[in-house]
């Protein structure tokens, strides 16, 4: 027989739901300010799920007594078994949490899950309570800022589609005269404030927190970073003024802070060559202790540009310090200024910019190498979470590679371009071509010799010479000859003939040079000597006087190779095999 | 007659200062005709082109080719 409820702030549960729910199930510890208490959370679901007992929570909830018992009877006549202590509502709400967060299935079911939330976020209420309209002070990038914590419980209670919509929005610049992601910060602070104090936050709250910390509503995640420069060795770099000049020539005076930086670290990666002496001896022995100390960085100019990511890091380090931002040097697994012992890389912050700067993140695939050959840098990147300021930074990255590209290519001499890749270039932009008939080019031939008025050994080198440029698929040409005009040896003297095809001429059979093979073609003959008149010779004319002495092809150069006249003159499209 | 054509290129260079693409080609035209000699280097094809860009009418072309030829300064 179950016992009456005697006891104030129990709740009591019966024997039975006792043993079921105690049968060797796990039980959790529960800990608030110091206090523990062991309890399985079946036993906290059975609270929510179980009219009797729910009634029962509720009502201790709406009481202002912290702490409540759950307990039960085993033995008739006997004292009650406690089977927890809460010391506060919140040391209870973490059992809820925990139940929250195994996320079963049954404990979905819409009215556990409701009911679970308003316990957590009733046992917050019981916290703040009278802790209303306290300045909440939060110190941002060495400013001190006060909130009004009632402002920040408003927000927190706001629906998580509106609370996301008022983050997103480009409307609200300011919030309370505090910059917006200043304010989102202090209110982010806020509520890990409770947390840090081991108070379950509502639901809703802890929902908040969590989009706030991935900072994909607000970007907020470099405040109260790099607030200050605590490196020391950049401050020993002496850089050849030559080599700093070749770096800093053409940044843009206008450029933003952020644009300047990653300029710098280009042109740094361009400047600079990672030393592979000390790459091949593995970083170790002699040749690798210069690269130890920072005096290294005198012996660098124009001739030496050989460096280690040691100092990479320090030149870029210096640079940076001159434009004013505050940077960190990270040595691997040390958090110590190690110089010369291990890799070495930067951080630093611009803005809302986190930045990571490693230039030699592998030998050879690093910065050093990428910058130099226009490859994708892999060295620098930011490390905010937010997508969009990763964007935005690559594109500050891909606008200064850009620019400075366009420097180089500028400070290139100009590749002479020669008259043939003019002509070429002109080609391409004229639309003025036109065919220009043969008849019309052989005439521009005569003309252009006989207006030269040149000795005939010449006026026959300029016309051949001239055959060339007026050449339009060797349609035309001229064969200087020997001519005896009485077969003697006596006087010999030269003459030209001029070849040109012609559909309209007699078609004509000629031996190849192959036993069995004749070939026809339609071609005008002229004899042509220079400010004479240029006669018409039939072919078999020509043939006739070749056969009989009278016309003789000069040297064995021009005969049967360039100047034969009865092989060039046929176009290949009226070629036939007899 | 090469000095004639410069001439008439630098008013087409003029005329086409806001039309990229013709001023383009006038450009070059004007670093051709600037090339020694530059007609007994290029194929009629060419320089019949250059001539008609240059709007000399097409009746006259044999004539200028000519005489621009026989300007040049030729060793062979």
């Amino acid at each position: 027989m179950e016992q009456p409820n005697l006891l104030k702030n129990t709740i009591l549960i019966s024997k039975q739901d006792f043993k079921e729910i105690y049968s060797g199930r796990e039980t959790y510890s529960i800990n608030y300010n110091d206090n523990s208490t062991d309890i399985n959370l079946e036993i906290i679901r059975k609270m929510l799920v179980a009219e009797e007992y729910y009634d029962q929570l509720l009502t201790i909830f709406q009481n202002d007594d912290p702490s409540f018992r759950i307990a039960a009877y085993l033995r008739d006549n006997q004292e009650p078994f406690y089977i927890a202590e809460f010391h506060s509502k919140n040391q209870f709400a973490e059992g809820l949490k925990l139940l929250y967060d195994e996320e079963t299935e049954d404990f979905y079911d819409g009215n556990v899950n409701k009911r679970c939330s308003y316990f957590i976020k009733k046992a917050f209420e019981s916290i703040i309570k009278g802790k209303e309209n306290i300045k909440y002070k939060c110190v941002v990038d060495n400013q001190e800022y006060e909130i009004n914590t009632t402002d920040m419980n408003q927000i927190m209670e706001m629906n998580q589609d509106t609370f996301e919509d008022f983050c997103k929005s480009d409307k609200y610049k300011t919030i309370e005269d505090i910059p917006k992601e200043v304010f989102f910060y202090i209110f982010t602070e806020y509520l890990k404030s409770f947390k840090e104090k081991e108070i379950i936050l509502p639901i809703e709250a802890e929902n908040k927190l969590k989009k706030l910390e991935s900072y994909e509503l607000v970007d907020f995640q470099a405040l109260n970073q790099f607030n200050s420069t605590t490196d020391t060795i950049y401050k020993k770099v002496k850089l050849d003024n030559e080599l700093k000049s070749s770096i800093l020539d053409g940044l843009p005076e206008q450029a933003s802070e952020l644009e300047k930086a990653v300029y710098i670290y280009i042109k740094m990666c361009k400047a600079f060559t990672y030393d592979e002496e000390y790459y091949a001896i593995n970083q170790q022995g002699k040749l690798a202790e210069k690269h130890r100390t920072i005096d290294y960085i005198k012996s660098l100019n124009k001739d030496n540009k050989k460096l280690v990511c040691y100092e990479f890091n320090a030149i870029y380090a210096n640079l940076l310090s001159e434009l004013g931002i505050n940077f960190k040097s990270f040595y691997a697994t040390t958090d110590k200024e190690e110089y010369g012992r291990l890799h070495a890389y930067l951080k630093y912050r611009i803005g809302k910019y986190i930045i990571h700067a490693d230039s030699t993140t592998s030998i050879l695939s690093a910065d050093l190498m990428n910058a130099k050959v226009n490859n994708e840098l892999n060295g620098l990147w930011c490390s905010n979470r937010n997508k969009e300021t990763k964007n935005e930074f690559e594109e500050v990255v891909e606008k200064m590679y850009n620019l400075i590209n366009k420097q180089e290519n500028e400070k290139r001499p100009e590749k002479e371009q020669s008259f043939e890749e003019l002509i070429q270039e002109y080609g391409q932009k004229t639309t003025n071509f036109k065919e220009i008939p043969v008849k019309d080019r052989v005439d521009i031939l005569v003309t252009a010799v006989d207006e030269k008025k040149l000795e005939k050994s010449d006026a026959f080198g300029y016309a051949k010479y001239l055959t060339e440029l007026l050449d339009d698929g060797n349609d035309f040409g001229i064969s200087i000859i020997g001519y005896d005009p009485n077969n003697s040896n006596q006087n010999p003297t030269t003459t030209a003939i001029i070849w040109m095809n012609d559909s309209e001429a007699e078609p004509f059979f000629f031996e190849t040079g192959e036993e069995t093979s004749l070939e026809y073609g339609r071609c005008t003959y002229f004899i042509y000597n220079p400010n004479t008149e240029m006669v018409k010779i039939p072919y078999q004319d020509l043939k006739e006087k070749f056969n009989n002495g009278e016309y003789y092809y000069l040297g064995e150069t021009d005969n049967l190779s360039m100047d034969i006249p009865f092989i060039h003159i046929m176009p290949p499209s009226e070629r036939r095999n007899k | 007659m090469i000095d004639k054509l410069i001439s008439i290129n630098e008013k087409l260079i003029v005329k086409y200062k806001n039309n990229n693409e013709q001023l383009e080609k006038y450009l070059l035209i004007r670093k051709i005709l600037n090339t020694k000699d530059s007609f007994s280097k290029m194929n009629i094809k060419y320089a019949y082109a250059i001539l008609r860009d240059l709007m000399i009418p097409e009746e006259n072309l044999k004539e200028v080719y000519i005489k621009i030829l026989n300007e040049c300064d030729i060793i062979f």
